[in-house]
């Protein structure tokens, strides 16, 4: 009986070195044809403040009237000090695509069935599924959506270049970016994407955005420059020292001593009761 | 990129960004960055946090009233790359910092250009 559990259990050892070896090859196979795009990303210069500063490149944005109205108000508002048109103002995610013009940097992790692309702003993973799967029947809103990938060998060597990334069921608010450039209410954008290397140390996002408050598509590039060495990421919690807060449609600026300064002219401070 | 690279680029962009204009990854409308001011005061607090720094500055005038000032400046994420910790500033350092005040009036608004009290730019790598 003895001799007998010992060759049970030595034929049990050599099966799990067996399937070990075999998910290890298998591994091995599948990540060699996905390319290297390790590393810290940040924003190339010129690209600062996507899409309000690329309107020399590619124009404003094709704005429906009703939506360039929209706009327009919150230019005005903002002259007069009032902080529209930007929901991350109160913290919330930036969200779709707003996202991919990567304030601080970003950091993309390719595995055989997700892609993940990490947002240092907020400390935001984007998942794009890139395992074949079709759009589930029901998406529950995000603020970055849900995203479906798909790898491309564009030059034919054996080993992807791009991957094109379409994303879905979006939540609002959103906005384009910091100037208020806004997004349709019913949030049924949909973003496609196109992200590639132009060279070994630059990475090139084309974006096409397709929203209603939008004329026609509208489509983009955002560039983003990699480092290798001397890598650090930092944490970002929004929450833990945010003055910006927001009562009804006024704004104010909370003072170190927690009293609430007006930001326009002619609005009123307010002075919390923090009585029972 | 090579090291020199980087530092070559790090100095550009801590130019551009600490001693120049305040960008910050929301809109700063709040702030009149068309009527800038310039302040000299003492440093209360140097608040190295998310989404943004502050430094709370106190700031006396010809009357020997004192006001204290709420400044937000960039992030962490921003400037620790360009070699500010929450130790390059310390309670009580005197310093002179261009501000964006608020449209209100109050005493709020963005810090750019953080000088030692004599105008020498600080730089923080080179230590206290």
């Amino acid at each position: 009986m003895k001799l007998k559990f010992f060759r049970i259990q030595d034929m049990v050892s050599r099966l799990m070195v067996a399937v070990m070896a075999f998910a290890v090859v298998d591994c091995l196979a599948q990540t060699s044809v996905y390319p290297d795009w390790s590393g810290q990303w940040h924003r190339a210069p010129g690209s600062l403040n996507w899409p309000s500063e690329g309107y020399e490149q590619y124009g404003p944005p094709p704005l429906t009237d009703e939506y360039m109205a929209i706009y327009e108000g919150y230019a005005a508002a903002k002259k007069e000090g009032i902080l529209a048109g930007d929901p991350t103002a109160t913290c919330l995610p930036q969200g779709m695509p707003r996202i991919m013009k990567m304030v601080y940097p970003m950091e993309v992790i390719i595995t055989p069935e997700t892609t993940y692309i990490y947002a240092e702003w907020n400390a935001q993973f984007r998942r794009i599924y890139t395992d074949g799967r079709d759009w589930p029947d029901y998406i529950l809103p995000a603020f970055n959506g849900y995203s479906i990938g798909e790898w491309h060998d564009e030059d034919g060597d054996g080993i992807y270049d791009m991957l094109a990334i379409e994303t879905r069921g979006l939540k609002g608010p959103r906005s384009y970016d910091s100037t208020g450039t806004p997004l349709h209410e019913n949030n049924q954008t949909v973003v496609l994407e196109e992200l590639r290397l132009s060279d070994e140390m630059t990475m090139v996002n084309t974006i096409t955005t397709i929203d209603d408050a939008l004329t026609g598509p509208w489509t983009v590039d955002q560039v983003y420059e990699r480092q290798l060495e001397d890598i650090v990421w930092m944490e970002y919690s929004c929450a833990e020292n945010n003055r910006h807060l927001k009562l009804g449609d006024e704004w104010y600026l909370i003072n170190n001593d927690g009293t609430l300064a007006p930001t326009r002219a002619g609005q009123p401070g307010l002075v919390p009761d923090t009585t029972d | 990129m090579n090291r020199a690279l980087r530092y070559i680029l790090a100095g550009f962009f801590f130019g551009l960004g600490l001693c120049k204009a305040v960008y910050a990854h929301h809109s700063f409308a709040m702030f009149d960055a068309d009527n800038p001011i310039e302040l000299t005061g003492s440093i209360v607090e140097w608040q190295y946090s998310n989404p943004h720094t502050f430094i709370i500055l106190e700031v006396t005038d010809e009357n020997g009233n004192s006001t204290e000032w709420t400044l937000e400046g960039r992030s962490p994420s921003a400037i620790f790359r360009l070699g500010w910790t929450p130790e390059s500033l310390q309670p009580g350092d005197k310093v002179m910092l261009t501000v964006s005040p608020l449209h209100s009036g109050e005493p709020g608004g963005s810090y750019s250009n953080v000088r030692w009290e004599d105008g020498t730019v600080i730089d923080p790598r080179a230590g206290r």
